[in-house]
């Protein structure tokens, strides 16, 4: 028995040592975040509710109902139900999402060949109905204007969005769906 | 609004009233449902990788008593029934039955995508959504939801409590 264990046996030290951890966190900050009142930020390139890009020069949507966000969900939770418009465009009538299926892995945004969707930093919306997660082409378009319109949504495609091609509709030999509107022109022409 | 010679009041078609019977009622709806929401005690079931996000939610940087919700180990204590991950159709009798040990008046929230609706899961062995067989009152979609959205569902949760009338004596 040494002089050192005596004086840390009788004295009591390693719980006056464990007391002053104690004082210490006691006057130090809290860490707690007071969330309703101090939210805080998502991480830039968080994985939250879809959007569907609006085009600024069009006011419609980018997409070209191709289904290859459709195709490569895990979850198989995106529906899209297309059609032609007059010039012989395919387009999505229909682009429904259901979110409570999804799992926000953003494979869709890596699938889409023209970046038409997007993946927002909101993600507080729960809900008394499954009736509210059910993603129509109006709210997500909705979901563009309030949460990615302006700079926020361009620098979101230049930050986590890598198209195969630079302007994917533009290359050579790009097969483009014309449909029986163009065939009816060119068999008139 | 049409008053007749008895006091009636009709405040909609086919709907008439007594002015102020109601004030008692609605005075004490108050009290309990502040009570209610303001204590609201989850069952600790976690059954997938939405538990984790669960703890954090009562850990000290999100710390969920702050709300009044303190997580409990016995469904006889708990007000709220959280399915925190992928229901198997294994499980699924065994989570009723927590529900049903639960007392009078209880809640379910569904946290995360595959308590929601079976989300990437659907397989043989999965429940598609937990409200196949519990009655969900608040949705927390996610995968896992984050730690303030579990907050968000319960604050909404609480505005649901809030607006509850009637739900206590036994005539309810």
């Amino acid at each position: 028995m040494t002089f050192k264990y005596l004086v840390k046996t009788v004295f009591l030290t390693e719980i006056l040592k464990a007391m002053a951890l104690t004082f210490k966190a006691f006057i130090s900050k809290p860490v707690t975040r007071q969330y309703p009142e101090e939210p805080r930020e998502a991480m830039p390139g968080f994985r939250g509710m879809h959007a569907l890009v609006r085009d600024s020069s069009t006011g419609r949507e980018k997409c070209i109902a191709c289904g290859l966000c459709g195709a490569i969900c895990p979850a198989r939770c995106i529906h899209i139900y297309s059609d032609e418009d007059e010039d012989g465009r395919k387009f999505a009538k229909r682009y429904e999402l259901d979110l409570l299926r999804c799992i926000y892995c953003s494979l869709c945004v890596e699938a889409c060949p023209v970046g038409a969707i997007a993946m927002t930093e909101h993600y507080e919306y729960s809900d008394y109905s499954r009736d509210a997660f059910y993603m129509t082409k109006e709210k997500l378009l909705a979901n563009w204007d309030k949460y990615m319109s302006g700079k926020k949504g361009q620098e979101y495609f230049k930050k986590f969005y890598h198209p195969l091609a630079d302007d994917f509709a533009e290359y050579e030999g790009q097969a483009l769906f014309r449909g029986k509107a163009a065939e009816r022109t060119r068999d008139a022409a | 609004m049409v008053l007749d010679n008895t006091g009636v009041v009709e405040i909609e078609e086919g709907i008439k009233v007594v002015p102020g019977a109601n004030s008692i009622i609605t005075t004490i709806d108050k009290v309990v449902n502040w009570s209610r929401l303001s204590s609201i005690w989850p069952m600790t079931f976690g059954l997938a990788c939405c538990a984790i996000e669960m703890m954090t939610a009562g850990s000290a940087h999100y710390d969920l008593d702050r709300f009044g919700i303190i997580f409990r180990g016995s469904p006889r204590q708990s007000d709220v029934l959280i399915i925190a991950g992928t229901v198997t159709k294994k499980m699924a009798p065994v989570l009723r039955r927590v529900y049903d040990q639960m007392p009078e008046p209880r809640y379910v929230m569904a946290m995360g995508s595959c308590a929601c609706s079976g989300g990437v899961f659907n397989t043989y062995s999965t429940v598609q959504g937990g409200d196949a067989f519990l009655p969900v009152d608040v949705y927390v979609p996610g995968c896992p939801p984050r730690p303030e959205a579990l907050m968000d569902g319960f604050l909404r949760l609480q505005d649901k409590i809030r607006k509850e009338y009637f739900r206590w004596s036994r005539f309810r």
